[in-house]
Parts: C-alpha cells; structure tokens; sequence
C-alpha cells in the first residue's frame, strides 16, 4: 500500500488519541517507566556485584604456603607446577625475604616491630595466585591445596561465593521482574489502545467500508503505542540517571570493599536497552488490541 | 461488472432477506433498484461491497467473486466502489472537507492530488463553503450531499447510491440524479436505489423492482410496471382493475410516509 503520504495523517491521529485518554496514557507511561527504572537499578546492582566479584578475583587473593621443610630452591621451583593448574592466569612467588618487607610496609611505623627478624625470618615462603574464571574458583583453590609441597592456602572462598549467590538471586529476581512488569506493561499499553479503537469502532467500521485496509487503520493505534512506549523509555532513562545512582550508593555505602558500578558507565547501552524494551512492550501491546474491530 | 447469481441471504435473526436473486448490471449502465421498505435493497448493497457474505449463490463484482476472494483483497474491491450509503456513515468527529479527503488518503493519494480533488466535488455537491463543518452540523441533506461527494471522489468505475436523494428537496433530489446520471455519460456504471416514483419516472432508465427478497420486475422505463405488479399482487383483495390507465392513484400516502422514515 502507498503510505507514504500518509505519515503526517497517522501521526496526527496517534498523538490524538493519546490525549483523548489522557488517564490511561499517564497510567500506561508510569508503570512502563517504573518497569524499567526497577529493571534498571536491579541491574546495576548486578553489575556491581559482577565487579566487585572480578576484582576479587584479580586481587590474587589465593595465598599458597609452601612446607616448611623444602630449601628456597624448591620452593621457587613450585612455580611451574602452580602455573600449569588450570584457570590459574598468574602465580607470584614471595619468598620469606619479600614476605617481611611487604609486612613491615604494611605495619608503616609500627614496622620497628620486626626488626632484627631478617636474620631468623620465621615466615614461610609463599605464593600469590590469581585466577582466570572466578566461576571455577573453588575448583582452583582445591587444585592449588593439593599440589605437592603447598603446605597450607587461604583463599576468601566464602566471600566469594557468597557474592555469587547474591548475583544469582539478583540475576532472577531482575528477570522476574523483567518478565512480571513487561507483561503488566504490555497489558496496559493494549487497554490503553483497545479504548482508543472501542471509542473509534464505528469511525473504523467506516474505514473499512470504504476500502481501507487493515493496516491503514492499524498504523494510528500502532503509533500511539509506540509513543507511549518511547516516552516512559526516556523518562526511564532520565530517572535512573538522577536516582539510579544515589540508589546502589546508598544500598552499598556500607561495603566499601564493593566496586560500585555507575549508570554514567552504561548510559549507551542502557538507553538502547531501555528503548527497545519499550518497542517491545508497545508493538506487542498494540498487537494484542486492535485486531477485534477490524473484521467488518 | 455486477453479477448476482441465486444469491439468498437470511439474517442471523433468521429474516429471509433475498429470495434468489440473479441480477446482472453491466460496465456503463445505469439501474434504479426499487421495492418497498424492507424488501432487500439495502441487503443487495451489503452483499455488493462484501459487508455481508450471501448465505446461498454466488456475487461477483468488477472481478472480485466475493465468496472466494481473500480477506486482504476486499478492501481493494471496495476502492472500485463508491457508496452512498442509507444512514450516510459519516465520521462524526471528521470535518466534512476530512470525511472526504479520507477516502483519498486510504488509496494514498497525494495531499496535493487530495486538496484539488476534494475542493472539486464538495463544489460540485454544493457544500463547498461548508468543509469545515462537522457532519453533526450539517442537515439531513447537506450529509447526504457529504455522503454522496466521497463517493465521487476517486471516481470509482461503480457508484452506488442507497436513497441518495431521501432527505433532499425535490429541486436537489433532481439536481442529484442529473449528476448521477452525467457521471454515467462519462462511462461509471450507477445503481441507485429510490422510493421515489415521481423521479425515477424523469429518466428513461432500466428500472429493477425487488420485493419480498425477489426481482418482480426488471425493464427499461419508469416505475409504473412495478406498481402496476404491487397493485395486483400485494393488494390482491383491493380491486384496482386498469392500473395501466391510473398510474398515480394507489398507495400514495404509504409512499410519502416510508420516505419520512
Ligand atoms: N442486520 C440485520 N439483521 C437482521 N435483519 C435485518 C438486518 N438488516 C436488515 N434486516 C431485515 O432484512 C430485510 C431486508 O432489509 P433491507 O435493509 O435490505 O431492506 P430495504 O429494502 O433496504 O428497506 P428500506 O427501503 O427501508 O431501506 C428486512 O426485513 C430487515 O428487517
Ligand atoms: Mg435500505
């Protein structure tokens, strides 16, 4: 069909019929907007979870003691055997000497403490391991304690897997939520259009007896929705810029060891996503309205 | 090209609106279709534009056998037609000059090619310093004038026109039918459907009489064979024994008041 003239015409009556509901239009724009701003934050917070899990990881926080009875000698040779553990992307060797200085750094003033100790250094020579996977990471820690040699390792494998169980939750929580108000949305954009057509059926009765087509007809409702749809995906977008922030902060202020991932980071994708939720949600929700009125 | 063939219709009410029709309207004539209220013209319109599908026989129109033809072709069946309808169809909250141009946009016309064209007829039907009215706002015969101008306006290869002239004075009514009728001349095929014997009379044109969901009557000339059938089928105890000789006298008042209606 030759539309392209017609454009203007649809816009127009779209944009009519938005005000001509002006209530529902308002109800269908804020619980889009609400939809994705709650989306939004949920994902943020996984995104902060995921950070602060990865930094863990690359802290290298693996640390592999080496028995007391092998000579320096054998204790550096360790490194090889460490090295070829899978996931492990990185191994450094603190022997006893490194050991004391990175203490005493660590002590600052009070390192006068140790001092005297270079001679009898009672620390054990040491390994630093970093993964690759943080997934697999108990699996190397496990890998690590049974090498032959490794007297004894620490690794924050509670905290780790802690964290991951919060992201896991969020993770579905935030896809609940995704599936819950996207559907409650597309509801409401289609009531929305479906008073808009119930109000126009005779006007659409008489379209279609003069000839129009089914899409003629539809491109209006089908451009009410979608602005509708847009609009709470810019509103969302600008929400979640101002509060989205101040949300995460004030949610994990407390843990400071968290990377706080920040919107300002994701403004391209999460504008992208956000609009094309809402495309979603307003194509499926014009969908599912207007075909009642068109068999005439 | 019309053609209906034993076409029967029965309503979901299970009134039996046509009887067996075959009825056959080629390109360029010109027909009046007319039978008393209720005897199955409005019905023969709806099955023409597939607004109704027949319950038995077969409707082709310009091509288009509207039992076979897809859901998606109708519209285009219904572009080769421009119907004056019965109770008009005007949308109320359109402006007369929209109401018309809407028909134009449906086929995609150029706003251009639409503000010539639509200029053009509502001048020809006379409202042309009415477009900005809402059909609310016009009288039963300035709609019907509306109602007629969308027909006309993409000049459709068949105009139909369901008493087109019901609410019009008879100086309009005229005028209307002249119209019509020019618009025939020029090669579209016209089915009016009228009550009003005293116009159909003024033209020497083939005259279609239904009744009872049947043709009764089917020639060239006037609207006097088919009263002559009414008065000695309809009346059978009234006797009327020349109606050939007094055309005018019977039923007149009848006639008059389904026209109000
Ligand atoms: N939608 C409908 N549902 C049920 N019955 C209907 C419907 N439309 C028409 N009818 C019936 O079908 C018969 C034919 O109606 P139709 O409208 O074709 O008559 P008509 O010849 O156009 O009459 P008029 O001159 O009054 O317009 C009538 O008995 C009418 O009551
Ligand atoms: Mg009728």
């Amino acid at each position: 069909m030759n539309n392209r003239h017609n454009f203007a015409y649809f816009f127009r009556e779209g944009v009519q019929g938005i005000f001509t509901h002006g209530f529902m239009s308002f109800a269908s724009v804020s619980v889009i907007t609400t939809c994705l701003v709650l989306t939004g934050t949920v994902v943020l917070l996984m995104l902060t979870l995921t950070g602060t899990i990865d930094e863990l990881g690359s802290v290298g926080d693996i640390r592999a003691y080496v028995d007391e009875t092998l000579s320096d000698e054998n204790a550096a040779a360790l490194e090889t055997t460490l090295r070829a553990i899978d996931n492990v992307s990185g191994v450094d060797f603190i022997d006893r000497a490194r050991g004391l200085n990175e203490l005493k750094e660590q002590l600052g003033e009070n390192s006068t403490l140790l001092d005297g100790l270079e001679n009898d250094n009672p620390l054990r020579n040491c390994y630093r391991v970093w993964v690759t996977d943080i997934g697999d990471y108990q699996d190397t820690v496990l890998a690590v304690e049974n090498t032959r040699g490794i007297a004894q390792v620490y690794a924050s494998v509670d905290a780790v897997s802690e964290l991951q169980r919060l992201r896991n939750i969020l993770g579905v929580a935030s896809l609940t939520f995704v599936i819950m108000l996207g559907m409650v949305s597309i509801f409401l954009i289609s009531n929305t259009i479906k008073l808009a057509t119930f109000d126009r059926r005779e006007e659409i009765g008489i379209m279609k007896i003069i000839g129009a087509t089914d899409g003629f007809v539809r491109a209006p409702f089908f451009i009410e929705s979608l602005i509708l749809s847009v609009t709470a995906a810019v509103i969302a977008f600008v929400l979640q810029w101002i509060i989205g922030d101040a949300i995460v902060e004030s949610a994990l202020s407390s843990l400071t060891f968290m990377k706080v991932a920040s919107f300002r980071d994701f403004l391209l994708p999460y504008l992208g996503a956000f609009v094309g939720t809402a495309l979603i949600i307003g194509v499926l929700g014009s969908l599912l309205s207007i075909r009642k009125f068109l068999r005439v | 090209m019309i053609h209906l063939s034993d076409v029967y219709q029965s309503y979901a009410t299970g009134t039996r609106a046509l009887q067996g029709i075959n009825l056959r309207i080629e390109d360029g004539e010109f027909v009046f279709l007319v039978g008393p209220s209720g005897s199955g013209k409005s019905t023969i319109i709806k099955l023409i534009i597939a607004e109704l599908l027949p319950t038995a026989g077969r409707v082709t129109v310009n091509g288009y056998n509207t039992t076979k033809m897809r859901a998606s072709e109708v519209p285009y069946l219904r572009r080769t037609i421009g119907v004056v309808f019965q109770d008009f169809r005007l949308i109320e909250k359109k402006t007369v000059y929209e109401n018309v141009a809407f028909a134009m946009r449906i086929v995609g016309a150029s706003p251009q090619e639409i503000r010539n064209r639509v200029a053009y007829v509502l001048d020809l039907v006379g409202l042309a310093h009415k477009a900005r009215r809402k059909p609310t706002e016009l009288s039963g015969g300035e709609q019907q004038r509306v109602s007629i101008a969308r027909a006309l306006v993409n000049n459709p290869s068949l105009i139909i026109a369901d008493e087109p002239t019901g609410n019009l004075d008879p100086d309009r009514s005229l005028e209307i039918m002249m119209l019509l009728e020019h618009i025939n001349s020029l090669g579209t095929t016209v089915l009016v459907v009228t009550h009003e014997k005293e116009l159909v009379n003024q033209f020497n044109q083939r005259v279609v009489a239904i009744d009872g969901g049947l043709i009764v009557s089917d020639r060239t000339g006037g609207y006097y064979q088919y009263e002559q059938y009414e008065n000695r089928y309809k009346h059978p105890g009234e006797s009327t024994p020349e109606p050939t000789e007094q055309p005018e006298q019977p039923e007149q008042p009848e006639q008059s008041d389904e026209q109000q209606a």
